[in-house]
C-alpha cells in the first residue's frame, strides 16, 4: 500500500512538473498600467491613453505615456501592445480618466470594461478631466516627477482628507445600477504643470449634465456622508457684527471652520408632494477669521453660528436646484423615496421625472464647538 | 518498521531456546582457560592471571581498574581457599557475585567485570571492577539557556541516570533496562513515573523497543527513528533533549524517557508538534515573556515556510497584489536579474544551505569567517552583479533567521528544508500552489502521531485545558494540570488555591 | 470515534463550500433586498430537517442511512436508494470541484488547465482519507478555525454599506421569500453528513445539540454576509455580481497585500476540502457497505473515476444548468426526503419492534 503512494506521488509530481504550470506573469516583464485615460475622437472612436510604470532604475523617465485610437478600450489595449516592449497588464490600474466628452456620451460601457476585469481593482479612482486627458497625461511636468503618481495621490488624499466624494469604481458602479441614485465623479483639470481638482461633475444616470465646484462639491459631501474632517471658507456679510477694533477689513466676513462631526438626516415628509425634509447637523471649530471678532462673547458666536447657518442652508439649497435643473440626483433623494414608499417600484427613469419636481426642505443646525487654544 | 517485526519474533523466539541449553562453565581449569581465549578470540587485551591457590582471575584489562584489582582483588585473593565461596567472600568490591554460564561470563567480561574460576567448580565468581572512559560534565551545547541548571548529559547512561535521579528523588521512577544491537549490544533504559506515566503507553514503548532487531545502536539518535511512528513523516514525531531538568519536566509529565548509552541525547514519548517550539526556559521566565516568545517561534516558523514562496508566487503570478509603494523598489531590484523570481529564490536558498552547511563542519572561528565571507562579501557581489535582487537577499536572511530561533534541532531542519518544495509549487501555479503545499502539510500533520497519540494536541482533537501551557503559557497557578495528551494517571499536578498563596 | 464537540466544525465546514461565494444573487433575483429573510428561512429550514435527521438516527442505536434504508426496504430497494445517495455524494463532490475550478480560472489562472486544478484537488482527498475519519474530521476542524478570522474582514465592506437598502422591509411577498430561501439549497447543504457520520460519534445524547450549534453558526454566518452584501451593493449591482462574496473582498487592502481577493480565492481551497472529503467519505463507505469491500480501496476507485469527469470541459452555462440541476435534486434530497424516511422509521417502528433493531445491527 506504501508502495503505491509513493509511486503515485512521484507520478503525480513528475506530471506536474512537465506541463499545466501557470503562465507566468513576472513583475518586471510586465508593462503595468497605473493610469488610463479616455477621449473621443473626431470620428466617434476612443482614444485611450496610458501611462505605464517604467520599471527600470536606468531610464530617463519612471513612466511611459501610450496613445492609441480603437472603436473599444480593449481594441485599444490590444494595438498598445504592439507599441510596448512589455506585455499590458492593468492589474495595478490606479486611476482611470475620463474626458468631459466622453462622460457626456456615457461613461457606463468604459466603467463596465473596468468593473468586468477581475485583475482591476475595485478601488480604482474614476476622475472627469476637464479638456483632453492625452494633453493631460502627455503634458511635461516640472514640478513632479512622475504624473500618474501625483493624480492618484491628489485624488486620494483630497478624497480620504473629505474634501471631495469619494468616487472609486466600485461606488461608481453601486451609484449607476442603483436606481435612485447618480454617481459622481471629480473633475481635474491640468495648467501650468498643476492638476488641479476643481470641481464635481453632475451626472445623470452615466452621462454628464453638468459641473459644481469645490465648495459645493463640499456640501454635497456633507449631505451624503457623516463627516470627520474637512475645512470649509464661507463668507458672510458682517452686518450686526461688533467688531473690536474699526480697522477697515474686506468687505465680507471670511471665517473659516474646520469640521468636527456632521450628521446629515434625509426623510421623505410627504410621497405625493415628494416633500423631503434634509436636517444638516454640523459641529465645527474655528480656525480662522478674518476679521476682529470678539470671540469671548458669546452673543458674537451665537450670531456667527446663526449667520453662517442660513448661509449654509441657502448655499445648500441653490445646490440642489442646481442639481435638480440637470435631472441629476446625486444626493440619493431617490433611494429615500425607495426606503420610504412601499413597492415603489421605482426605475430610472421615472425617478429622474419625479425627482425635478421634488421639493426639498433644508433645515442646518450649527455649532461652533472652540474657537482656539487661546481667547 | 514493517521488516522488524518478524525478525523481531525470530529473535525472542530464539532466545527462549538458548534459556534453556546455555553452556555450562567448564571444571578443569585449563578447559576453562581455553574456553575463554576462544571465546574472545585471543584479544591482546584479555588478561588471564593464574593463582598459586588454583584460581584463575580473567578480566580485560582496558576497561578494567587496575587499582581496585590489585588492592580488592588479587591482594585479598592471595592466601584464600580455593572456592567459590571463599573467594566471594574475600574480594571486596560493593558489586560482585556468582555465574553459572559462559555466556554470562562473556557479558560480564565485556562490560569490566573480573571473574575468578576455582579449578574444581562449576560456578564462577565474578566482580565489577570495571572503569569507563568518560566526559565530565559540561553545559548544554545546543539548548543552552540563561537561566535554568547549566548541565547537560554526558555518554555515559549510569552518570545521565544518576543525574534524572538527583532531580527525582522518587521511589516511582522506573528503570527498564534493554540491549539492544547484535554488534554493539548498547544498553538501553526506559525510564517512566509509575503512578503518572500511563500503563499503556509504557508498554507501547517496551514493545517497540523490544522488537528493534538492528546490528547496532550508537546514539539515541538512531533509535529515536527506529522507534518513531511514522518514518516516512516529514516531521520529527518524537523529540531528543541533552538537558535533565527538560526530561524530567518530560517524566513528570506523564512521558516516558528513552536512554542510550553512548548518547548525550535522551528521547521524550509521547509529544506533540507544539512541544518542539518549546524551552525548558519557557517555564523559568514570565508567563508573559514565555507566551510572547512562543508565539515568536510559531510565527517565525510560518514565516521561514513561507515567506520565500510567498515572495515568489507575487513576483511570478500576483504583481496586483504588490502595494503601488513596494512596487517600484521591487521592480528595481528584480530588473537586472536574468533569472525568473523561482530560479533566483533556489539559488539564494541553496547558497544560504551551503553557507550554513560549511560553518557547521568548520571549527567556531573559522566558521565565523566563512559567515563573514559568505554572508556579506558574496550576498553584497550578487546584487552588485546584478545575480540577485537585494530584496530577496533580505527575504531569504530573514526565514533564514526565523528557522534558527526554532529551539529544537531537528524541527529546525525539517523547517528549512520545507522551503524548498514549497517554493516549487509557489513558483508553478502562485498563491493557488502555496496552499496546496500548506493543505498537504497540514493533512500530514493531522495524520501523524507520536507514540499513538494526535501529533497536533491539544488543538486537535481540541482539549481546552491543555490549552493554557501549548503556544502559549499561562501563570504557573493556571497550569496545574498534566497534559490530556500522556493520558497521565494522575492529573493534578498541584492544588491551584495552595500555590496561589 | 469522534468527539461529539468537532460535530459543530463537521458541520460547519461541510455546509460552507463553493456556494457562499456567490449565493447572494440568486436569492437576491428572487427576494429582492428582503433576500435576509430568505437566508432566515432556509435556516429555520435547516435546523427543522437537522432536527428530522437526527431523530431518524436516533430511532437505530448507531447505524448509518445505509443501515437504515437497507433495514427499511430490504436488500434491492434499499441498496438502490443507497446508490443514489452514493450518487448525490459523488454529485456534489463534482459540482463543488467544477465551481471552485470556474472561480480559479475566472479570476487568478484563466490558463491552468481542468485536469490539473482537479488533480491537485483530487490528490490532498485521497492523501487524508488515506489517513481515515480521523484526519477527515481534522481537517475539518482546522478549515473552521484556520478561516475564522476571514469574517472579521467583512468589516472592510461594512464602511462602505448604505443600511437604506435594506429598507422598506418586507416588500418582497411569501412566495418570492420562499423561492429564495430555496434558491438557498446549494448553499446550506452539507449538513446531511450526520447521516453517515452518526455511527462514529462518541457521545450520541449530544448530537443534536451539537448539530444545531453548527447549523446555527452557519445561519448567523450567512445572514451577516447577506446582509452586509444587500447594504454594500446596489441591487442592480448584485443582480449582476456572479461572485458577492468574493467580489466582497476586492476592497479589502492591507498595507502589505494590496489585493486580498486574491488570497482568498486560493484560500478557498481549505474551505472546500472538508466538503469533498466528508462527501467522498460517505460516498466510498456506502459502495463499501452495499458490495462489502474495504472502504480505502473504494475511495480510490471513485476518486479515479470521479477524476475522469472533471476532466471535461464545460463553459459557464453548461455548468450553471448543472448547478441548478443539482440544487434541485438536492432540494427533494435533503429537504424532502428525509421527512419520508423518518415516517417510514417511525411506521415500521411501531409495528415490527423487534425485528427492524436486529437487522439493522446486521447490516452495520
Amino acid at each position: 500500500m506504501r508502495k503505491t503512494a509513493t509511486k503515485l506521488m512521484a507520478l503525480s509530481l513528475a506530471v506536474f512538473l512537465i506541463t499545466g504550470c501557470a503562465e507566468p506573469k513576472t513583475l518586471e516583464r510586465m508593462g503595468l498600467i497605473t493610469t488610463v485615460g479616455y477621449d473621443v475622437t473626431e470620428d466617434g472612436k476612443i482614444s485611450t491613453t496610458i501611462i505605464l510604470l517604467q520599471i527600470d532604475p536606468e531610464a530617463p523617465q519612471d513612466f511611459v505615456v501610450l496613445t492609441t485610437k480603437a472603436a473599444t478600450s480593449k481594441g485599444a489595449r490590444i494595438k498598445t501592445d504592439l507599441k510596448s516592449p512589455k506585455k499590458l497588464q492593468s492589474g495595478q490600474l490606479r486611476v482611470a480618466l475620463f474626458s468631459e466628452e466622453v462622460v457626456k456620451l456615457g461613461l457606463i460601457n468604459l466603467a463596465d470594461t473596468l468593473a468586468r476585469d477581475p485583475s482591476i481593482s475595485d478601488l480604482t479612482y474614476l476622475a472627469v478631466v476637464e479638456g483632453s486627458t492625452k494633453e493631460l497625461l502627455h503634458a511635461k511636468n516640472a514640478k513632479f516627477s512622475n504624473i500618474s503618481q501625483l493624480i492618484y495621490k491628489q485624488l486620494d488624499q483630497n478624497i480620504k482628507g473629505e474634501t471631495i466624494p469619494s468616487s472609486t469604481l466600485q461606488e461608481t458602479m453601486h451609484d449607476y445600477y442603483s436606481d435612485g441614485v447618480d454617481p459622481v465623479l471629480p473633475i481635474i483639470k491640468g495648467a501650468d504643470g498643476e492638476i488641479e481638482i476643481i470641481g464635481v461633475a453632475l451626472i445623470k444616470r452615466d452621462k454628464m449634465v453638468g459641473k459644481i465646484n469645490a465648495q459645493e462639491a463640499f456640501y454635497l459631501k456633507l449631505i451624503n456622508d457623516r463627516y470627520k474632517a474637512g475645512s470649509i471658507e464661507l463668507m458672510i456679510s458682517p452686518e450686526g457684527f461688533k467688531f473690536t477694533s474699526n480697522s477697515s477689513g474686506p468687505d465680507d466676513l471670511a471665517v473659516v471652520l474646520d469640521t468636527i462631526s456632521s450628521r446629515s438626516d434625509i426623510n421623505l415628509i410627504s410621497k405625493d408632494n415628494l416633500d423631503f425634509e434634509m436636517k444638516i447637523q454640523l459641529k465645527t471649530r474655528l480656525l480662522e477669521i478674518n476679521q476682529a471678532l470678539d470671540l469671548k462673547n458669546p452673543k458674537n458666536v451665537k450670531m456667527l453660528e446663526k449667520k453662517l447657518g442660513e448661509k449654509m442652508k441657502s448655499d445648500i439649497e441653490g445646490l440642489i436646484a442646481k442639481a435638480q435643473a440637470v435631472e441629476s440626483d446625486p444626493f440619493g433623494l431617490g433611494e429615500i423615496y425607495r426606503k420610504s414608499v412601499r413597492h415603489a417600484d421605482l426605475t430610472s427613469d421615472k425617478w429622474h421625472k419625479m425627482y425635478a419636481e421634488s421639493k426639498v426642505n433644508v433645515k442646518v443646525e450649527f455649532e461652533i464647538l472652540r474657537t482656539g487654544v487661546v481667547e | 518498521m514493517f521488516f522488524k517485526k518478524k525478525k523481531a519474533d525470530i529473535l525472542n523466539s530464539m532466545n527462549k531456546k538458548n534459556l534453556d541449553d546455555m553452556e555450562l562453565i567448564p571444571v578443569k581449569k585449563e578447559d576453562f582457560i581455553q574456553r575463554m581465549k576462544d571465546l574472545l578470540h585471543h584479544s591482546a587485551d584479555l588478561h588471564i592471571k593464574e593463582l598459586q591457590n588454583g584460581l584463575t582471575l580473567v578480566y580485560v584489562d582496558t576497561i578494567t581498574d587496575n587499582k581496585m584489582i590489585n588492592e580488592d582483588v588479587l591482594a585479598r585473593l592471595e592466601d584464600a581457599q580455593p572456592t567459590p565461596d571463599d573467594a566471594l567472600k574475600r574480594i571486596n568490591v560493593g558489586s560482585s557475585g556468582k555465574l553459572k554460564y559462559v555466556e554470562e561470563i562473556i557479558d560480564k567480561i565485556l562490560k569490566g567485570s573480573v571473574i575468578i574460576h576455582s579449578d574444581g567448580y562449576p560456578i564462577i565468581v565474578e566482580a565489577a571492577v570495571g572503569t569507563q572512559e568518560n566526559r565530565s560534565l559540561t553545559r548544554p551545547e545546543n539548548e543552552s539557556q540563561v537561566l535554568g541548571p547549566q548541565l547537560a548529559f554526558n555518554e555515559s547512561l549510569a552518570t545521565n541516570i544518576s543525574l534524572i535521579r538527583r532531580y527525582l528523588t522518587n521511589p516511582n521512577l522506573c528503570n527498564e533496562s534493554f540491549t539492544l544491537g547484535k554488534q554493539t549490544n548498547s544498553g538501553i533504559s526506559l525510564l517512566y513515573l509509575k503512578d503518572i506515566a500511563d500503563e499503556e503507553m509504557v508498554e507501547r514503548m517496551r514493545k517497540r523497543i523490544q522488537k528493534i532487531d538492528v546490528d547496532s545502536i550508537l546514539d539515541s539518535s538512531t533509535l529515536v527513528q527506529l522507534v518513531e511512528d511514522n518514518s516516512l513523516a516529514i516531521f520529527p514525531q518524537l523529540l531528543m533533549t541533552e538537558r535533565p531538568d527538560r526530561a524530567c519536566a518530560w517524566l513528570l509529565n506523564g512521558k516516558v524517557a528513552v536512554l542510550v548509552d553512548g548518547s548525550v541525547q535522551v528521547i521524550g514519548a509521547p509529544l506533540s508538534f507544539f512541544e518542539f517550539f518549546q524551552s525548558m526556559e519557557d517555564e523559568s521566565v514570565r508567563w508573559q515573556i514565555a507566551t510572547f516568545l512562543r508565539l515568536l517561534r510559531i510565527f517565525s516558523m510560518i514565516v521561514s515556510i513561507f515567506f520565500t514562496a510567498i515572495y515568489v508566487a507575487a513576483l511570478t503570478f500576483h504583481y496586483e497584489i504588490i502595494p503601488q509603494t513596494l512596487l517600484i523598489p521591487l521592480g528595481e531590484s528584480r530588473s537586472l536579474v536574468p533569472f525568473p523570481p523561482i530560479f533566483e529564490a533556489l539559488l539564494l536558498e541553496i547558497m544560504i544551505e551551503l553557507l550554513r552547511e560549511a560553518g557547521a563542519r568548520l571549527p567556531t572561528k573559522v566558521g565565523q569567517t566563512m559567515g563573514i565571507v559568505g554572508g556579506i562579501v558574496v550576498g553584497t557581489a550578487a546584487v552588485d552583479a546584478g545575480f540577485t535582487s537585494n530584496i530577496l537577499i533580505i527575504i531569504i536572511a530573514v526565514s533564514a533567521l526565523a528557522s534558527f530561533t526554532t529551539p529544537n534541532y531537528m524541527m529546525g531542519n525539517v523547517i528549512r528544508i520545507l522551503r524548498f518544495p514549497l517554493i516549487l509549487l509557489a513558483g508553478f501555479w502562485g498563491f493557488y500552489g502555496l496552499m496546496i503545499g500548506f493543505c498537504f502539510l497540514l493533512i500530514h500533520l493531522i495524520k501523524q502521531e507520536s507514540l499513538g497519540t494526535p501529533f497536533l494536541a491539544p488543538f486537535y482533537p481540541p482539549r481546552f485545558s491543555d490549552w493554557p501551557d501549548s503556544i502559549i503559557r499561562f501563570p504557573l497557578a493556571w497550569t496545574n494540570k498534566r497534559p490530556h495528551l500522556t493520558r497521565p494517571r494522575d492529573r493534578i499536578k498541584f492544588q491551584t488555591r495552595k500555590s496561589k498563596e | 470515534m469522534v468527539n461529539t464537540f468537532l460535530l459543530v466544525f463537521v458541520v460547519h465546514s461541510m455546509q460552507l463550500g463553493v456556494g457562499i461565494q456567490g449565493f447572494q444573487r440568486i436569492i437576491f433575483l428572487e427576494a429582492k433586498h428582503d433576500a435576509w429573510i430568505s437566508v432566515l428561512i432556509s435556516g429555520v429550514a435547516t435546523a427543522v430537517v437537522g432536527f428530522v435527521m437526527v431523530k431518524t438516527l436516533f430511532a437505530y442505536e448507531s447505524s448509518d442511512i445505509y443501515g437504515i434504508q437497507y433495514d427499511l426496504l430490504g436488500k434491492w430497494l434499499g441498496n438502490a436508494l443507497n446508490v443514489i445517495f452514493v450518487l448525490y455524494c459523488l454529485g456534489a463532490f463534482h459540482v463543488i470541484v467544477r465551481n471552485y475550478i470556474e472561480v480559479i480560472q475566472a479570476w487568478i489562472f484563466p490558463e491552468v488547465p481542468n485536469w490539473l486544478l482537479a488533480l491537485t484537488l483530487v490528490y490532498l482527498v485521497y492523501y487524508a482519507l488515506n489517513g481515515g475519519l480521523r484526519t477527515v474530521v481534522g481537517v475539518s476542524f482546522f478549515s473552521v478555525v484556520l478561516s475564522l478570522w476571514l469574517t472579521l474582514l467583512l468589516a472592510y465592506p461594512f464602511q462602505f454599506a448604505k443600511w437604506d437598502y435594506l429598507f422598506p422591509m418586507f416588500e418582497a411577498n411569501i412566495p418570492e421569500l420562499l423561492k429564495g430561501a430555496k434558491q438557498m439549497t446549494f448553499t446550506v447543504i452539507g449538513f446531511e453528513i450526520i447521516y453517515t457520520i452518526f455511527p462514529y460519534l462518541r457521545e450520541k445524547d449530544r448530537v443534536h445539540r451539537h448539530m444545531q450549534f453548527g447549523l446555527l453558526f452557519t445561519t448567523i454566518l450567512y445572514l451577516a454576509l447577506m446582509v452586509v452584501s444587500l447594504a454594500y451593493f446596489s441591487g442592480g449591482q448584485l443582480e449582476r455580481t456572479i461572485w458577492g462574496t468574493l467580489s466582497l473582498f476586492k476592497i479589502v487592502r492591507f498595507p502589505f497585500i494590496e489585493r486580498f481577493e486574491y488570497v482568498a480565492i486560493t484560500f478557498w481551497v481549505i474551505l472546500i476540502l472538508p466538503n469533498l472529503m466528508l462527501y467522498m467519505w460517505s460516498a466510498s463507505r456506502g459502495i463499501a457497505r452495499i458490495l462489502n469491500k474495504k472502504e480505502k480501496k473504494v475511495s480510490w476507485l471513485l476518486l479515479g473515476f470521479i477524476y475522469l469527469t472533471l476532466i471535461f470541459p464545460l463553459n459557464r452555462l453548461e455548468i450553471n444548468m448543472m448547478n441548478d440541476y443539482f440544487a434541485r435534486g438536492a432540494f427533494y434530497l435533503i429537504f424532502g426526503y428525509p421527512f419520508v424516511l423518518y415516517a417510514a422509521v417511525l411506521i415500521k417502528k411501531k409495528f415490527f419492534k423487534k425485528e427492524g433493531e436486529a437487522n439493522a445491527k446486521n447490516s452495520d
